[in-house]
């Protein structure tokens, strides 16, 4: 077991280099320990002195939070109305049955209840999976309302049957498919050690690696189109208002001069920027779209071929790790397996969660305090009047659904379309200018960090997934002992972490009034 | 083996901590439906009641979970001082902010007043 224990330490050992036969401990035992405790105490001051690093790092996340939630507190409480706070208390109980399961098995490794121990590790897996789950339907939910991160920030209204979370059902069937074909080729490998069971599973593999390219893939480039429709609509705005200065300038001489030529200058300046203004949006769209197109399929391509690979570099890896040990290799791939069927429930759950509370109920009275209420009343009277900037912030949604697209309901009443507000909300020149507030960037703030905490919270668990699968695989190939747990404890350690830091983040995110 | 015997959390309460930490998520959960700062006419008491039941949970979490409460006092010591630190790191930030809270809202309404002056009168 020489190998188990230079992946543990990062030595390398040579067969028979050391001649561990001549010595008379226990083959878990490391050199440079004189005894068991020795070596479990360094491990665990090992994981503690890394949770420590863990913790600071993310400090950091929370500082910006801190700064940005003191700044502008009013802003937070609008966000967070954006989240779901049932999905997120119930990734928390998700995310503490893990912990609990967790603990549970490290008093079955000290009890020397090897089963137990195994199905727990699986039951963690399938709880990450899960967690991941409903993550995958918050985060599609946010990028089809267009809550993206500062600079791309542009909510709008969630269109039924369209974006990423009209997936949602395919990715659910995707992962169960995959998550059997998964278990199915892992039993298959464990029971006859058959290679077709490798093949099944990496078919499996790839299926994951095409449902998740193309997912990708669609998220990055609609983010990135909508981008660019926007900067084409900017650019018309530009033509716009260029044209609407030369078409002052006209009028302006117009006073000592003939009224009617003045009259038709204006009525022809004015046509030639609307021309421009549409032009500039329209070739600007469909670029957008074509290139759009072709990208979707170039990066899901390139994506499923690089998950693939990845995929079947860690199984290679696995199988490598525990060679001969059909054992192990079935119930790693068990955990696995059942870690995507995990997603695929958490998917179901959460989306029906999103389609019973957030879509038709609590989110659209969000969306109305978001967007159409706080703008209507506020954006256009503190651009122009400069009123204090308690106001000011909700400006920016108005600004940046500068689209004025004719397919959402709450646009309708929003002051570019509305009756001009007496007085000043006539002037299409101030109409869309990016009013100079600290709301501008502020709710896209919130964005930013949202998707930075949760993002890199996210990424704690696919760590933990990764080494909670190998210590099933160990405990598959009977390494431990209650002799000989640390790795068990120290892998249950950081997956504590990973939940207290969620802990945290819970009512930090969702639970703001 | 062990020349000393590891603490064996009992199920029993390891079951208890993890009602205890559903409850305390259902608790603050509900919270959110009760505005406590007008109910006790404190401000900013919603947040600390908030933050106050996520720390009980860590330490539930810390203590029972992570073992710390049978665990070497020095493994405790090491996280113990990882908090300090970050509190150290929050609160010096946060004070850098309220410093020049008043800066940049100055900053602000000037920006605006002047964005307000370049706007051609309509």
């Amino acid at each position: 077991m020489a190998t188990a224990e230079a992946i543990e330490t990062g030595e390398q050992s040579t067969p028979g280099g050391h001649g561990h036969g001549d010595h008379d401990h226990p083959e878990w035992l490391a050199h440079h320990f004189d005894n068991a405790d020795q070596q479990f105490d360094a491990g665990k001051l090992g994981i503690w002195l890394f949770l420590a690093q863990e913790v600071l790092f993310f400090t950091g996340l929370f500082v910006a939070y801190a700064v940005y939630r003191a700044n502008h507190p009013e802003v937070f409480v609008g966000a967070s109305k954006f989240l779901n706070p049932t999905l997120g208390a119930l990734n928390t109980i998700v995310l503490l049955a893990s912990s609990l399961a967790i603990a549970w098995a490290v008093r079955a490794a000290q009890r020397n209840e090897q089963k137990l121990m195994m199905w727990l590790h699986i039951f963690t897996l399938a709880c990450a999976g899960l967690f991941m789950g409903v993550k995958v339907v918050e985060y599609s939910y946010k990028f089809d309302e267009g809550l993206y991160w500062a600079g791309s920030f542009a909510p709008t209204a969630l269109v039924d049957g369209e974006g990423l979370n009209a997936q949602l059902p395919w990715v659910f069937v995707g992962s169960m498919l995959v998550g059997g074909l998964v278990m199915f080729g892992s039993w298959l490998m464990e029971r006859f050690q058959s290679a077709a069971g490798v093949a099944i599973a990496a078919v499996g593999w790839t299926v994951m690696a095409y449902v998740f390219g193309s997912a990708l893939a669609g998220t990055t480039v609609s983010g990135y189109h909508s981008s660019q429709v926007a900067a084409a609509d900017a650019a018309a705005l530009d033509a716009q208002n260029a044209a609407e200065a030369a078409e002052e300038a006209a009028a302006a001489p117009a006073d000592g001069a003939d009224a009617a030529d003045a009259v038709v200058a204006e009525q022809d300046a004015e046509l030639a920027a609307e021309k421009a203004s549409k032009a500039a949006a329209a070739s600007g769209r469909a670029a957008s779209a074509i290139w759009s197109a072709g990208m979707v399929s170039f990066m899901t391509g390139v994506v499923t071929v690089l998950f693939t690979a990845v995929g079947c570099a860690a199984m290679y890896w696995f199988t490598t790790c525990f060679r001969g040990d059909r054992h192990a290799w079935g119930a790693v791939g068990l955990g696995l397996g059942g870690c995507i069927v995990g997603m695929a429930v958490g998917i179901v759950v959460a989306r029906g969660v999103q389609l019973s509370t957030a879509h038709h109920g609590d989110d659209h009275a969000a969306h109305g305090d978001g967007h159409a209420g706080d703008h209507s009343s506020a954006s256009h009277d503190s651009h122009a009047v400069g009123t204090s900037h308690e106001e000011a912030p909700h400006s920016e949604v108005g600004h940046s659904e500068d689209g004025h697209s004719e397919d959402e309901p709450q646009e309708k009443d929003s002051p570019g379309n509305a009756a001009p507000v007496a007085g000043f909300g006539a002037t299409a020149a101030t109409d869309g200018k990016p009013p100079v507030v600290e709301g501008a960037v502020t709710q896209g703030n919130f964005f930013s960090i949202y998707f930075a905490m949760t993002g890199v919270h996210a990424l704690h668990i696919f760590a933990g997934i990764a080494v909670i699968a190998w210590i099933i695989g160990r405990i598959a190939r009977g390494d431990f002992s209650p002799d000989f747990y640390g790795p068990v404890e120290f892998v249950g350690l950081y997956w504590h972490l990973v939940d207290l830091v969620w802990i945290y983040l819970f009512p930090l995110l969702y639970l703001i009034h | 083996m062990s020349a000393h015997a590891h603490h064996v959390t009992p199920l029993a309460t390891l079951f208890a901590t993890f009602g205890a930490l559903v409850a305390l998520t259902v608790l603050t959960s509900a919270m959110a439906y009760v505005n406590l700062d007008e109910l006790i006419g404190i401000s900013g008491v919603d947040i600390w009641v908030t933050l106050g039941i996520a720390t009980v949970k860590a330490a539930l979490v810390a203590l029972i979970f992570m073992h710390l409460v049978h665990d070497k006092a020095f493994n405790g010591l090491i996280l113990l001082f990882t908090l300090g630190f970050a509190a150290l790191f929050i609160s010096f930030a946060l004070m850098d902010t309220g410093q020049y809270e008043d800066q940049i809202d100055q900053y602000i309404e000037d920006k605006q007043q002047q964005e307000i002056a370049e706007t051609p009168a309509a």
